[in-house]
């Protein structure tokens, strides 16, 4: 077998003295618990380049040298055709761009699984790289009886072999010590086969070796599969109750992220705007405070407030991987995704979207194939995530004022409509442009265990700082940039204004009071009416009149982009109401809502332009954070752009429709 | 359609006889006889273990079913189960 070759010469960019380390291994096999134990909280993420595969570097001292550990894609087979597993070949033999060749590989077993694990480390050896094989779940070799002569198996591999337990960090003191002594070895010969000319199958002559090896490093006692495992998959894996099983506990995930991620973002949000507060009191009102208060501060407050719910999640995920568990929801869902296109794993992001599509759209790295995965992420922001509660709350209260069973039914319309939309979008888009089988699933169960939280935890760190990193900035520059829209250029504060302000100051007590915020919300009025948004309002409106809306819910719709929840405040200031009537009196918005007239005189807010609205905003690309997330992910501003056109013109045709009809049928 | 990857081994059950992954029935054992094809799901499949004549358990029938392969336990799609012939084991 011949090594695979290089793409390009390697290249040279780790600093001089240091040693580079890459760490291999199964799926499960406890690899980036190692990594984690190795390495702790000195660890980065980023892209490979040119693709959506993740590298982890991280780094530890050994004596006095600085060792580079890469966390390796978990893989089975070397020479496999998976795009993980193609990186996991080139970096180990140094024709992965910006990395260059290894010094070694610290090669993870589980004991559990000594046959097919020897497997890679066969393929690892033959690339004749200095090799340690750290052998891991030794505590479940012991309580299943199982006895390894790692002697023997060194002496098999021809390489150092060290027994540890990543979980509790047992035996990696000893690993490292063998790591030192690594420079002084010899790579390993290359693994003797016991057969050459068993035919066409590479597998079979590889397995022939390791069932060789493995047989004779291993003794087996009774042998007892953790009892554990049978009995819970007996319930877990049930085509019936395996789903419901599942449900249940998504649902408790969802309620963990709802009820406890909303005290970490009331207190971002409180923070944030008692910032704002605070420099509106310290500096002279001004172009430059605008920007400050509600441009930096507003924009970065509207970006950590994102942080509660991604980190919820991936905690929780991350424990629930951890658990084993994970695979099992992944296999009792593959049958019913299957049927739309999408495999089992495309269920986790799809319901975590319901809290946030950006944590969803992080989550679907779990999806192998790069089709599936696509779709998955292309789809998502359709179902109805918690930014749009607040459009659907006021929607429902202008639709059935009175009525909180038929607003409770606007809200499972609306949830509904968006999961159905997801999954047609997913079915259209696995039938065109991105047509192909689902990849039918191989998955491993791995047994259960319990979860590390230490890793639970720095699985969290990881998904805030990438989030932070690689969103953070660019939500920023947008919130910015659509700042600058609702601010210029700027306007002459209206007559009827400074009229009343002039007379407020002559008048005392509340009166005076009521003048001044009644002029205040003249001015954010026609300050917004006349600024570019304002402008892009009146500009669109010709394209939004057939959907029932006038030129204000236009300017909603431009000021919504940055986040949905943002047309709340915007319709309360265009509509003369006050941003502050949002938080302290919900229902004289609505009420102001109600009574809001076109120029000809008539409803704007008419059952008709108000199921047209809903429809809209459950269906419309309006959240530029999760834009930025998609390009991110996929690796391509075009995927971003595609997803953006074809949920506008979903969102514009249904709501066409739905206006259209109801007019049709007389109800306005 | 793909071609067979595998010959089967000479001297065991005729083509006729023969079983496929997914007609065998919950906690069975049986020796792998061929696989047909070689795609990228089939290779992860045998990279985990699954070649002709390794004994395997199948712990769960359905689509997806439950194999046991080599003490680990791995789901599989029937779609890639009837791609698998196998010899029931008495």
């Amino acid at each position: 077998m011949s090594p695979p070759a290089a793409c390009c010469p390697p290249l040279k960019t780790v600093a001089r003295g240091a040693c580079r380390l890459v760490l291999a291994g199964n799926p499960n096999s406890g690899k980036t618990t190692l990594f984690n134990a190795l390495t702790g909280l000195r660890a980065q993420t980023a892209n490979y380049p040119g693709t959506t595969v993740e590298r982890r570097v991280g780094r530890f001292k050994l004596a006095d040298m600085e060792i580079e550990v890469v966390d390796l894609p978990g893989c089975y087979d070397l020479k496999a055709m998976s795009e993980e597993e193609r990186i996991a070949a080139d970096v180990i033999t140094g024709a992965c761009p910006n990395t260059g060749r290894p010094d070694a590989a610290i090669l993870v077993v589980d004991v559990m699984n000594l046959s097919r694990s020897l497997f890679l480390v066969s393929q690892v050896i033959e690339m004749k790289l200095p090799v340690v094989v750290a052998l891991n779940m030794m505590d479940l070799a012991l309580a299943d009886g199982l006895r390894v002569d790692t002697a023997k198996l060194a002496r098999e591999l021809g390489c150092p072999v060290v027994p540890i337990i990543a979980r509790t960090g047992r035996g990696v003191p000893e690993l490292r010590a063998a790591l030192q002594r690594l420079k002084d070895l010899p790579t390993p010969a290359k693994p003797a086969r016991t057969c050459s000319a068993c035919g066409e199958c590479p597998f079979k002559a590889r397995y022939a070796w390791t069932d060789s090896v493995a047989a004779r490093c291993l003794e087996h006692g009774a042998v007892q599969t953790n009892p554990w495992t049978e009995k819970l998959d007996r319930v877990l894996t049930h085509p019936v109750i395996g789903i419901i099983a599942f449900l249940s506990v998504m649902l408790g995930v969802f309620f963990l992220i709802f009820r406890i991620a909303h005290i970490p973002m009331d207190l971002i949000d409180s923070l944030f705007s008692g910032l704002g507060a605070w420099i509106e009191q310290r500096m002279p009102a001004g172009d430059l405070r605008s920007l400050l208060v509600n441009g930096v501060v507003g924009g970065m407050g509207g970006m950590l407030v994102f942080l509660p719910q991604i980190c919820i999640l991936f905690f929780c995920l991350s424990l629930l991987e951890d658990t084993g568990y994970l695979a099992r929801a992944a296999f009792v869902m593959d049958r019913v995704m299957r049927r739309v296109g999408l495999p089992g794993k495309a269920f986790v992001p799809l319901l975590s979207a319901h809290a946030c599509a950006i944590p969803g759209i992080m989550s679907t790295r779990v999806i192998e194939d790069k089709r599936d995965r696509l779709v998955t992420i292309l789809v998502l922001p359709l179902v109805s995530c918690s930014a749009r509660i607040p459009v659907y709350s006021m929607l429902a209260a202008l639709l059935f004022a009175h009525d909180a069973w038929k607003a409770a039914l606007v809200f499972t319309g609306a949830y509904t409509l968006g999961l159905v939309a997801a999954i047609v979008a997913a079915f259209a888009l696995k039938h065109s442009i991105l047509k192909g089988e689902t990849r039918p699933l191989v998955l491993e169960l791995p047994s259960y265990k319990m979860p590390s939280l230490r890793t639970a935890f720095l699985v969290m760190l990881d998904r805030a700082g990438v989030f932070v990193r690689k969103a953070g900035t660019v939500i920023l520059l947008i919130s910015i940039a659509l700042w600058a829209l609702a601010t210029y250029p700027r306007s002459t504060p209206p007559a009827e204004a400074l009229a009343l302000q002039q007379r407020a100051t002559s008048l005392a007590g509340d009166e005076a009071r009521d003048m001044q915020s009644q002029a205040e919300r003249l001015i954010h009025h026609s300050a917004l009416a006349n600024s570019t948004a304002g402008r892009l309002g009146h500009w669109i409106e010709p394209v939004l009149r057939p959907l029932g809306f006038d030129w204000q819910i236009g300017i909603g719709i431009v000021s919504s982009f940055a986040a949905r929840e943002a047309v709340v405040s915007t319709l309360a200031v265009v509509y003369g109401v006050g941003e502050d009537a949002v938080q302290k009196n919900p229902q004289s918005l609505y009420d102001s809502l109600r009574r809001a007239q076109r120029s000809d005189g008539s409803k704007v807010f008419t059952a008709a332009t108000c199921a047209s609205l809903l429809v809209f905003y459950v269906l419309a690309m309006q959240c530029l954070a999760t834009q930025v997330i998609t390009r991110r992910e996929t690796n391509s501003l075009k995927w971003s752009v595609f997803q953006f056109a074809y949920m506008t013109v979903l969102a514009y045709t249904a709501s066409w429709i739905v206006f259209q009809g109801l007019r049709a049928l007389g109800i306005s | 359609m793909t071609k067979p990857a595998t010959a089967s081994e000479p001297g065991t059950t005729p083509a006729s006889a023969r079983q496929y992954l997914h007609e065998l029935p919950s906690g069975s054992r049986a020796v792998v006889q061929q696989i047909d094809g070689e795609d990228e799901a089939l290779r992860r499949l045998m990279a985990m273990g699954l070649c002709v004549g390794r004994e395997i358990e199948v712990v769960r029938q359905g689509n997806p079913l439950i194999l046991r392969l080599l003490d680990a336990r791995i789901g599989v799609s029937g779609r890639l189960a009837r791609r698998v012939a196998v010899e029931r084991a008495p």
